[in-house]
C-alpha cells in the first residue's frame, strides 16, 4: 500500500490541479446557486489529499527498507512526452526523489495549513473559488517543480507561477494599488523568466539535453575530459540564473515581492514560504552547471550578497508589516544565493530546508494581527503582548527558528553557512556578511515584534478582539511543527546532535552577531525610543531605505521610460511614414475615381468606343511589335 | 480513397456563394446565420475526413493553352490550413450579430473569402493559386466597405489598393517562372520545382514573391492597411482577416519562396531574419501605444508574423516546424482575441481603452468574456499551456542555431507582448466598474459559443502541442535548407533520467550562421 503511494507520486500534483479547474466552475452562474464556500471547501480537501499521499509516500521511503535503498539508486521515474517534432523531444520527466517528497510534503502540509487558514481570513469574501483556485494551481505547480527533472519544464512551471502570481495578486482587482502591484509583479518575474527561457534555448545546441540528470553528466564530461569550454557558457549560465533571480527576489528583480504583498495574506503565506524557494530549487539543480564558470559563481556570490545585506536593511525601515517581512525573505534567500556561489550545495539545502516552516508562521501569526486590528502599518500598532500572547509567542517561535539562535532551527545552516564563507577567498568580508546580515535579520524581526506587541496600545490596539479559532489552530500547530524542526532533523542525520544541534566551530561569534542586532533592536523597540526615527542629520537614510532605494522611481526612468519612448517613437514613425503612406495613396486613389466618374456622360457609345479602341490598340501592339522573349512564354497559345 | 473530397471542399463554400442570397428575404437573420455556417461545418467535417483518409491528387484540363488546369492536392502544409479555414469560417459565421444588416450578401460573401482561401491552400498549379488569391479580394473588400465603422470607405479603399498591388506583385512573379524556366512553360508546382532558372531571375522573382506575400501577411513595412482595416472592418471579417487570409501569405512564403526558390531564399535569410525580428519587436512596440483594443490587437497580429517570417528564414527542420505552428496557433488566438472584442464591442459600444474598466466584476461586468480574453491575452504573449507557447519556442529554438542575435531580439518583442498584454487587462478587467455605465445585457451561450471553442483548442493545443506539429512533419523536413546537428545525433537527443552515467556524451558545437544546403 505504501510503495504504492510512493510508486503513483506523479498523482500529487494532479490533485490540486483537479481542484483548481474544478474551481472555473462557480464561476458566477454557480456562486449565485451555492454560494463561494463549496468551491474552498473542495479545494481543502484535494489539497489534504495531496497532503496525505505524500506523507505516505515519504514514510513508505523511510520505512521500506528495500523501497527506501531503492529509491536512492534508481529513483522512481515517470515519463510524459509533451511534444516531439523534427527530432526533438521534450518530455516531462519526473524523478521521485527523498528531497522532492520531502519538499513535496512541507508545500503540501503548509497549504492544508494556509487554507483552513484562509477560510477564517476570507469569512466575507466573494472571490473564493478564484482564490482557492490560484492556492490550489501554486501547490500543482510547485509540486511538479520538485518532481520534474526537466529544466524545460522547470522554465515552463516557473512561467505559469508568474501568471499564477498575477491572478492570486489581483484577487482584490478594484484596488488602485492591488493592480499596480500585479502587473508590477508579472513584468519583473517574466523578465527573469523571459532571460531564463533565452537561456534554456541556448543551452540544448550545447549540451543535446534539457535533464538535470544529463546536464550534470555533461559537465562532468567536460570536466575530466579538460576540454575548453564553449566560449558562450558563462553568457548562457548568467541567463539561466535569471529565472531564480527573479523568482527569490534578488537585487535588481526584487522590486516585485514586496508589491505582490497587496494580495490576501493567506496567499503571501505561501508566497513568502514556499513559491519563492522554487526559484532557489531550480537554482540548486543547475549548481552542476554553475561550478564550470567561476565567473557565474561570483556573480551569484556578489547578487546574493548584495541582496542579503541591502534588503535586511531595507527591512528594517519599512512600516508595513507584509513589506518588512518580504524583504527579509529576499535577505534570507541571498544567503542562500552566497552559498551556491561558494559551491556549498549541502549548505544551500540545509538553508532551504530550515527557513520555509518559520517564515510561514511569522506570517501566519501576522495575519491573525492584521485581520482583527484592521491594519498593516507598523506604526499604528503596538502593546499586544497582553491582548494576543498566543500570537507574540507563535511570531517568536518564528523568529527564533529563523535566526540563529540555538537550538532551534536556523541556528545550524546559518553556522555551516558561516563555516563555508570562512574556508572561501575572502573569508573576513563574505564572514562578515553572514554575520551582519543574520544581526540585521534578527533586528528587523525583533524590531516587528516590538512595535507590534511591545510599547503601549494604540487606537488600532485598544479593542483587539479576538481572532477566529479556524486562524489560531493550524498557526498554534504551525508553531509546534517549527519547535520540533531542529529534532526532526537531528533524528535524520541533517546535524549533529553536541551540545546544542548544529553547534560546531564559529558557533560562538554568529551567536553573538543574533544577540547583539537582537538586543539592541530590543532596546529601541521594545519600549518606544527616540531612536525608532533617525535624526534628521542621516541624510534621510532612513526615508531612502523606507522607499526601497528608490529602485521604482530608478525603474521608471530607465527601463519603463525607454520602452515607453520606444513606443511612441515608433507609433510616431507608423503615424508618419505608414499611415502617411497610405492616406496618401488612398485618398489620391479615391480623389482619382472621383475625377474619373466625372468624365462619364453615361452614354454607353461612348464605353464601346473606348472598349474598341482599347482592343484595337492592344492588337496594334502585339503584331506591330514582335518581343523577342514573349513568344516562349505564349507558345501554347498558338 | 478518390478525388472527389477535394472538389467537395471547394464546391461546398461555392454552392453556399451562390445560393444565400437566393433564400427568401423574409428569412429571419439568425436563421440565415445557422444556415450560413452550414456549408463550411461539413467542409470542416470533409477536411477532417481527408486526415484519415489521403485523398488523391486531382489533375482537370481548365484552360490548358495557357497553362491552367484545375490540379489540386493536400498535403502536410495545406491540410491544417485548410482545416484551420473551414473552422474559422464557421466560428466567424456564428459570431456575426444575431441582427446582422443584410445578412444574405454578408454570409455569400463571408463563403466567397472562404472559397478563395481553400481554393488558394488547395492550388496544385501557380495560376490556379493566383486565381483563388485574387480572388480572395473583392468579397473581402465589399465587406468592409459596406458593414464596416465610421471610416470603411477608406478602410476598404487602402485594403483594396494593398491587395491589389500584392496580387499583381503575385503575378508577374508567377509569369515570371514560367518565363525563365528553359523547359518550356508550365505552372504546375512540380514543373516550378524543377525549374532551373538562372540566379539572376530567381532574385527577381524572390524579391516579386515577398512584396506580394508580404503585403498579404504582414511585414513592417507593408503593413500600412493593417492597423486601419482591423480596426473599421465587422469582427466575423476581421476574425477570417487575421485568422486564415494572413495564412496566405505564409503559406506562399513556404511553397513558393522555401519550396521552389532554395537557392535565393537562403542566401538572403539574414536579411529575411532580420525583417522578422523587426517586424516582432515594432508590432510589439506600436501595440504598447495604442489606445485602442481593435489596433492594438492588429499591431500585436503583425508582431507574431514576425516570429513567423523569422521561422521561415531559418528554415531548420525545427524552425519550419515552428512556423506551420505558428500559422496554426495564431490563426487560434488571433481569432479568438478578435471574437472577444467583438463581445466587448457589442455589449459595451465601445472598443477605446480609456473608456473601459472593472470589466471583470462578477454581476454587472463581462466577467466570462474577460476570462477569454485573459487566456487569448496570455496565449498571445506565450505563456506556457497555451497554443501560442509551443510555436513560439519551435521558432526560436529553431531559429537559434541559424540566427541567434534575431532570435534574441524577437524573444525581447515576446516579452514585451506580455507588457502590453498585461496593460490591457489591467485597465479593461482590472480596476472599478464604471458605475454610470455598467448596465449591460449578460453575454448567451450562443454568443460566447464560437469564442469558447477557440479557447478550448487554444488550451488543448498548448497541452497537446502535436495538434499544431503533427500534420507536417514529413513535408517539412523536406523543406529545410539548413540542419540542426544536435537534434540528429541520437548520443545527444535525450539522456533519460534513470541513465545517469550514461557514458560521454558527444559536445556538439553551434552551427555558425550557416551558409546554405544546396537544394
Amino acid at each position: 500500500m505504501t510503495v504504492a503511494a510512493l510508486q503513483a507520486a506523479w498523482l500529487i500534483p494532479l490533485y490540486p490541479l483537479l481542484a483548481a479547474v474544478a474551481s472555473l466552475a462557480w464561476s458566477p452562474g454557480l456562486i449565485t446557486r451555492t454560494g463561494p464556500r463549496p468551491c474552498g471547501y473542495l479545494n481543502l480537501l484535494m489539497v489534504s489529499v495531496a497532503c496525505v499521499h505524500s506523507v505516505m509516500a515519504l514514510t513508505a521511503l523511510h520505512t521500506n527498507v528495500r523501497a527506501g535503498v531503492e529509491a536512492l539508486y534508481s529513483p522512481v521515474t515517470f515519463s510524459w512526452t509533451w511534444l516531439e517534432t523534427a527530432g526533438l523531444r521534450i518530455g516531462f520527466d519526473g524523478l521521485v526523489t527523498e528531497p522532492a517528497l520531502v519538499a513535496m510534503t512541507v508545500i503540501t502540509g503548509l497549504h492544508v495549513l494556509v487554507q483552513l487558514y484562509s477560510i477564517a481570513y476570507l469569512e466575507m469574501d466573494w472571490g473564493w473559488p478564484r482564490f482557492f483556485g490560484s492556492l490550489s494551481f501554486f501547490e500543482a505547480g510547485l509540486c511538479a517543480l520538485v518532481l520534474t527533472d526537466s529544466l524545460f519544464f522547470s522554465y515552463v512551471i516557473l512561467e505559469l507561477l508568474t501568471l499564477g502570481t498575477y491572478l492570486i495578486v489581483g484577487t482584490w482587482y478594484n484596488q488602485p494599488l492591488v493592480v499596480k502591484g500585479a502587473r508590477d509583479a508579472f513584468l519583473t518575474k517574466r523578465i527573469g523568466d523571459l532571460i531564463l527561457l533565452a537561456g534554456v534555448i541556448a543551452v540544448l545546441p550545447l549540451t543535446g539535453t534539457w535533464n538535470f540528470h544529463g546536464l550534470q553528466a555533461w559537465a562532468a564530461d567536460q570536466i575530466n575530459n579538460q576540454t575548453p569550454l564553449p566560449p558562450a557558457l558563462p553568457l548562457i549560465l548568467l541567463a539561466l540564473i535569471a529565472g531564480p533571480m527573479g523568482k527569490c527576489a534578488q537585487i535588481p528583480l526584487h522590486l516585485w515581492l514586496d508589491e505582490a504583498m497587496e494580495s490576501p495574506l493567506p496567499s503571501t503565506v505561501l508566497r513568502n514560504s514556499v513559491v519563492v524557494v522554487g526559484g532557489a530549487w531550480v537554482l540548486l539543480r543547475l549548481e552542476p552547471l554553475i561550478e564550470l564558470s567561476p565567473l557565474v559563481q561570483t556573480v551569484l556570490v556578489v547578487v546574493g550578497g548584495t541582496t542579503a545585506l541591502v534588503a535586511a536593511l531595507i527591512a528594517l525601515a519599512q512600516i508595513d508589516v507584509k513589506r518588512a517581512l518580504s524583504f527579509l525573505v529576499s535577505s534570507w534567500l541571498g544567503l542562500l544565493f552566497v552559498a551556491v556561489g561558494l559551491g556549498g550545495f549541502s549548505v544551500a539545502e540545509h538553508l532551504m530546508l530550515v527557513y520555509p516552516l518559520p517564515m510561514a508562521l511569522m506570517l501566519m501569526a501576522i495575519g491573525a494581527i492584521v485581520i482583527t486590528n484592521i491594519t498593516q502599518d507598523l506604526t499604528q500598532l503596538g502593546g499586544l503582548w497582553s491582548k494576543r500572547p498566543l500570537m507574540g509567542l507563535a511570531f517568536l517561535s518564528g523568529a527564533a527558528g529563523l535566526i540563529a539562535l540555538p537550538p532551534f532551527g536556523g541556528f545550524a545552516a546559518l553556522r555551516e553557512l558561516l563555516a563555508l564563507t570562512a574556508a572561501s577567498s575572502q573569508p573576513l568580508l563574505l564572514g562578515g556578511l553572514v554575520l551582519a546580515t543574520n544581526a540585521l535579520i534578527s533586528a528587523g524581526l525583533v524590531r516587528i515584534f516590538g512595535l507590534i506587541w511591545g510599547g503601549r496600545p494604540s487606537v488600532f490596539t485598544t479593542r483587539s478582539p479576538e481572532a477566529l479559532w479556524l486562524m489560531v489552530l493550524p498557526t498554534l500547530v504551525l508553531m509546534g511543527l517549527v519547535l520540533h524542526l531542529p529534532q526532526l532533523l537531528v533524528i535524520n542525520g541533517v546535524f549533529a546532535l553536541s551540545p546544542l544541534p548544529g553547534w560546531g566551530p564559529l558557533a560562538l561569534p554568529l551567536l553573538l552577531s543574533t544577540l547583539l542586532g537582537g538586543g539592541l533592536s530590543a532596546l529601541i523597540y521594545l519600549r518606544p525610543h527616540p531612536l525608532v526615527h533617525l535624526p534628521s542629520g542621516l541624510g534621510g537614510l532612513q526615508d531612502w531605505l523606507a522607499h526601497d532605494l528608490q529602485t521604482e522611481r530608478f525603474y521608471q526612468r530607465t527601463v519603463v521610460a525607454l520602452v515607453l519612448a520606444l513606443a511612441r517613437l515608433s507609433a510616431w514613425a507608423d503615424g508618419r511614414l505608414i499611415e502617411g503612406f497610405s492616406g496618401a495613396t488612398g485618398s489620391a486613389a479615391l480623389v482619382g475615381a472621383r475625377r474619373l466618374s466625372l468624365t462619364t456622360s453615361g452614354r454607353s457609345q461612348l464605353y464601346a468606343l473606348s472598349l474598341l479602341l482599347g482592343v484595337l490598340l492592344m492588337a496594334i501592339w502585339l503584331l506591330a511589335v514582335p518581343p523577342v522573349a514573349v513568344p516562349r512564354l505564349f507558345a501554347p497559345l498558338r | 480513397m478518390g478525388p472527389t473530397p477535394l472538389l467537395l471542399l471547394l464546391a461546398l463554400p461555392l454552392a453556399g456563394t451562390l445560393l444565400l442570397p437566393l433564400m427568401p428575404a423574409g428569412l429571419a437573420s439568425c436563421r440565415l446565420r445557422t444556415i450560413a455556417a452550414v456549408p463550411p461545418a461539413l467542409q470542416l467535417l470533409v477536411a477532417l475526413v481527408c486526415w484519415r483518409q489521403h485523398p488523391a491528387d486531382l489533375q482537370l484540363p481548365w484552360l490548358p493553352t495557357i497553362g491552367l488546369g484545375l490540379d489540386l492536392g493536400l498535403d502536410g502544409l495545406s491540410l491544417p490550413l485548410v482545416l484551420l479555414s473551414a473552422l474559422l469560417t464557421t466560428l466567424a459565421i456564428l459570431a456575426a450579430p444575431a441582427d446582422q444588416g443584410r445578412p444574405r450578401l454578408f454570409f455569400a460573401l463571408m463563403l466567397a473569402t472562404n472559397l478563395g482561401v481553400v481554393g488558394a491552400f488547395l492550388a496544385g498549379n501557380a495560376l490556379l493559386f493566383l486565381l483563388a488569391f485574387e480572388l480572395v479580394l473583392i468579397p473581402l473588400t465589399l465587406l468592409v466597405a459596406i458593414w464596416g465603422g465610421e471610416r470603411r470607405a477608406g478602410a476598404a479603399v487602402r485594403f483594396l489598393l494593398y491587395s491589389a498591388v500584392s496580387g499583381v506583385c503575385l503575378l508577374a512573379a508567377v509569369l515570371a517562372f514560367a518565363w525563365f524556366n528553359p523547359a518550356g512553360p508550365g505552372f504546375a508546382y512540380a514543373d516550378l520545382r524543377a525549374a532551373q532558372i538562372p540566379p539572376a531571375a530567381q532574385r527577381w522573382i524572390l524579391a516579386l514573391l515577398l512584396l506580394a506575400f508580404g503585403l498579404k501577411l504582414p511585414v513592417v513595412p507593408l503593413h500600412g492597411w493593417q492597423p486601419f482595416t482591423y480596426g473599421q472592418a465587422p469582427t466575423p471579417v476581421v476574425m477570417l482577416l487575421a485568422g486564415s487570409v494572413s495564412k496566405l501569405g505564409a503559406y506562399g512564403l513556404l511553397r513558393f519562396g522555401v519550396g521552389f526558390l532554395p537557392d535565393v531564399w537562403a542566401a538572403w535569410s539574414p536579411w529575411l531574419a532580420a525583417a522578422g525580428a523587426i517586424t516582432a519587436v515594432y508590432g510589439a512596440l506600436n501595440a504598447l501605444a495604442q489606445s485602442d483594443i481593435r489596433r492594438l490587437m492588429a499591431f500585436s497580429s503583425l508582431g507574431h508574423m514576425g516570429l513567423l517570417v523569422l521561422a521561415l528564414a531559418a528554415a531548420t527542420p525545427l524552425s519550419l516546424q515552428g512556423a506551420v505552428a505558428q500559422m496554426l496557433a495564431h490563426g487560434l488566438i488571433s481569432a479568438l482575441l478578435f471574437a472577444c472584442v467583438g463581445l466587448i464591442e457589442r455589449k459595451t459600444g465601445t472598443t477605446a481603452i480609456p473608456e473601459l474598466s472593472g470589466l471583470m466584476n462578477p454581476l454587472r461586468g463581462l466577467p466570462f468574456t474577460m476570462g477569454m480574453l485573459l487566456l487569448a491575452l496570455m496565449a498571445a504573449a506565450g505563456i506556457p499551456g497555451l497554443a501560442g507557447f509551443p510555436a513560439e519556442l519551435l521558432v526560436f529554438e529553431g531559429s537559434w542555431t541559424s540566427f541567434p542575435r534575431a532570435t534574441l531580439v524577437s524573444l525581447v518583442a515576446s516579452g514585451v507582448t506580455a507588457v502590453y498584454a498585461i496593460r490591457l487587462f489591467n485597465r479593461v478587467g482590472f480596476g472599478r466598474l464604471d458605475n454610470e455605465r455598467a448596465d449591460w445585457a449578460h453575454t448567451r451561450w450562443n454568443e460566447r459559443l464560437p469564442a469558447l471553442t477557440l479557447t478550448l483548442l487554444v488550451i488543448g493545443a498548448g497541452l497537446w502541442p502535436t495538434a499544431l506539429t503533427g500534420w507536417s512533419e514529413a513535408q517539412s523536413r523536406g523543406l529545410a535548407l539548413r540542419s540542426q546537428p544536435f537534434l540528429d545525433d541520437p548520443a545527444t537527443v535525450q539522456i533519460a533520467s534513470s541513465q545517469i552515467a550514461a557514458g560521454p556524451i558527444t559536445a556538439t558545437t553551434t552551427l555558425s550562421a550557416s551558409e546554405p544546403l544546396p537544394s
